[in-house]
């Protein structure tokens, strides 16, 4: 049975917002026409590798009022399961902790060339994650996802970090 | 005249006579089967493991393999400096030929003849098996080159002449010519097809054997294929420290000045600078097109100023993420400039052992944090990056001229050619990412020529295609900029030579339609996995 455009629509539009009190879980169903009906697309479409397991994803560049630059995650069939910011330019962990209660994992996050101990909270009932900046001012990395156990988030849902390539 | 475009299917003769129904292990290539991937039973036995003695060559192989001492980035016994000699580098028995000293005959075995026969086969002399035995099969394939060639006596032993000749026809056109076999957009890597959906793409490959693969690693990482001697330390630890900080002064210069232009406002925009990336898109597409295209650049989404984007997350971190940043730099250079190399050879230094280990981590340690700062600012103007999660791609736009037309010409031009390298680094496999980064470690010359050397080569091959006369080229990267005729230049001289040199010698093991499955389809096993 398919979602109610509304559900899509609301989980989409909370994590615009950028404020966590207004995020959904992010259902199995959403679709890229609900993404577009919601964001503005920035008509960008790469590859992305999401999760500890690799996995080829396709990846369309959107923007919303809050975050000019959100990544929405599609998998081979087309539906989305997660959405994230790089460097999101509002919130705070506090702020996410306020919203939605202490995270059910604190998971060591690989950054540049550091590794951030138990620095990525994640909520995985809500379908939420987030990363401190090391230097506590505001975020580097902001996501909703599809709510999954922590080993799926781990292996396909989690976004890993990667020195870039020169 | 038996060129042909034949696949690999005949049987060997050689093979039934070199005791194959010894087989025990995973070479694949079984008699009257095709050699291709995914193709019959493994049966046949590695030829070092057989009773007989091993041949000359093979001898010569093995003596390659152990000699730590030996450069690959130089070729073998002075040869010549072309791009054949670089594929035929690091192999002493090559270096025989190539001076006279030595013919291949029947009955001859070994990683140089295998070699021989990839060369061949990508030439398209076929059939040929590549069992690394000269066999009658491969008698005949290099008596067919000859007589086409008008070079060597014509009988198919193989002699100095027409080795020559082979080398000089492995260049970055015949590579190129070998990547448009098959429609572009016939695999297109964003959908995620697998490559076993489309077996057009490699019935070009030929499976590896154990004695391949391991020259291929030892071609990654020379020091691995042997042991070194005892570590002459005196003097390393100061040595290493003086040369450490004379790299990082002479990058920090450069980063400086790229800095002072980015703060002067002396930038090309990046939409301009999209125009130029599309432009070596479209150059990539037509060479690489048949095995994987990317994503179209769009100014400040999937193409972003790197200095901006990278100063942007160095005011997030904590001071140590800011040390740690400052190390991995330094050991960047250190992993990937010749002259650390040079002096690894000078002391006997193997960086995968403890003591040699301990000083590089204390010199490293001291010279960070002497130098953080500028080590950080190399960092966030270091020329382009390619992002392998999301395939961002991350540019310098200064225009380093100060608006001299004639300088931004030139820049622009550099531009284009660091935009193909970038392009061509968003069209790696995941599974080629994942497989390169278990290279890295204490001495990761490997991981160095999977990521830069190969991406360099591949870009050096789009580039040999390039007709720097076209009109529409031009406009498209000169754009505001007048354009007055003068031929750019291409060369890259000073991009990642050393690990290009080294990813091309890998490609004389591996032959270049691996490198293409194992880069684009994630076929890493097809490179010595």
């Amino acid at each position: 049975m398919h979602t109610p455009t509304s559900d899509c629509s609301a989980a989409i539009a909370g994590f615009a917002s950028g404020d966590p009190a207004q995020f959904r879980p992010l259902p199995a169903t959403c679709t890229l026409a609900e993404v577009s009906a919601t964001l503005k697309s920035l008509d960008t479409e790469t590859r992305g590798v999401l999760g500890e397991g690799d996995h080829t994803m396709q990846l369309r560049w959107f923007s919303s009022a809050a975050i000019p630059q959100i990544l929405v995650w599609l998998d081979a069939t087309g539906h989305v399961v997660r959405l994230d910011a790089d460097m999101p330019p509002i919130g705070s962990v506090d702020g996410y902790i306020k919203a939605l209660g202490q995270p059910e994992q604190r998971l060591d996050y690989k950054w540049r060339s550091s590794t951030l101990a138990n620095g990525e909270l994640v909520w995985l009932g809500r379908g939420v994650s987030t990363v401190g900046a090391p230097n506590g001012q505001g975020l580097i990395r902001a996501g909703v996802f599809v709510p999954a156990s922590l080993a799926d988030y781990r292996a396909k849902l989690r976004f890993v970090d990667a020195n870039v390539e020169d | 005249m038996t060129t042909t475009n034949a696949t690999l299917t005949s049987t060997s003769t050689a093979e039934s006579t070199h005791g194959q129904e010894q087989g025990h292990e995973e070479v694949a290539h079984a008699p009257g089967a095709p050699q291709r991937y995914g193709g019959a039973i493994p049966a046949v036995a590695p030829l070092r493991d057989q009773a007989a003695p091993p041949s000359a060559s093979e001898r010569a192989y093995d003596e390659v393999a152990r000699a730590p001492e030996d450069d690959v980035q130089t070729p073998t016994s002075g040869a010549s400096s072309g791009p054949g000699a670089t594929r035929f580098a690091h192999d002493a028995s090559l270096g025989e030929l190539e001076e006279g000293n030595r013919r291949f005959r029947l009955g001859d075995t070994g990683v140089s003849v295998r070699k021989i026969q990839q060369a061949l086969f990508e030439l398209n002399f076929r059939p040929i098996e590549i069992t690394s035995t000269y066999d009658q099969m491969t008698m005949d394939r290099v008596a067919d080159y000859q007589a086409q060639r008008k070079v060597g006596n014509g009988k198919g032993e193989l002699d100095s002449a027409t080795f020559k000749q082979i080398e000089h026809e492995l260049d970055m056109a015949s590579y190129a010519h070998a990547a448009q076999h098959a429609p572009p957009g016939i695999h297109d890597t964003p959908k995620g097809t697998d490559a076993k959906d489309v077996p057009v793409m490699l019935s070009e490959t030929t499976l590896l054997d154990n004695d391949a693969k391991a020259e291929a690693n030892a071609v990654l990482n020379p020091k691995h294929g042997g042991t070194v001697g005892a570590f002459d330390d005196k003097g390393y630890e100061k040595e290493l420290e003086t040369e450490l900080t004379e790299t990082i002064n002479a990058h920090a210069k450069t980063a400086h000045a790229r800095q002072h232009h980015h703060d002067h406002g002396e930038t090309f925009s990046m939409k301009d600078l999209a125009k130029v990336g599309n432009a070596a898109k479209g150059e990539c597409d037509k060479v690489f097109g048949s095995w994987a295209t990317g994503a179209k650049m769009v100014a400040g989404t999937n193409l972003v100023d790197r200095y901006e984007s990278d100063t942007a997350k160095q005011k997030k971190e904590s001071e140590p993420d800011r040390l740690s940043d400052a190390r991995y730099r330094a050991r960047y250079f250190m992993n990937t400039e010749s002259v650390f190399a040079n002096l690894d050879q000078a002391h006997n230094a193997d960086r995968t052992r403890g003591p040699e280990k301990a000083i590089i981590d204390r010199v490293i340690d001291r010279v960070a944090k002497a130098h953080e700062a500028d080590l950080l600012l190399i960092t966030a103007t270091w020329s382009a990056s390619t992002d392998a999660k999301t395939g961002q791609i991350h540019i310098q736009r200064l225009s380093d001229n100060g608006g001299d037309e004639n300088a931004d010409r030139d820049t622009l031009w550099e531009k284009f050619g660091t935009l193909i390298h970038e392009y061509v680094h968003s069209l790696a496999h995941p599974k080629w990412n994942t497989w390169k980064a278990t290279k890295k470690g204490p001495d990761s010359q490997g991981a160095h020529t999977l990521t830069e050397g190969v991406t360099e080569l591949l870009t050096h091959i789009v580039i040999s295609q390039i007709n720097t006369k076209d009109p529409n080229l031009r406009k498209q990267v000169l754009q505001g900029v007048s354009d007055d005729g003068s031929e750019p230049d291409l060369s890259r001289d000073d991009a990642y030579t050393d690990a290009r040199l080294r990813a091309e010698t890998f490609v004389g093991v591996i032959g270049i339609n691996n490198l293409y499955a194992a880069y684009f389809l994630g076929k890493t096993e097809l490179a010595g996995e």
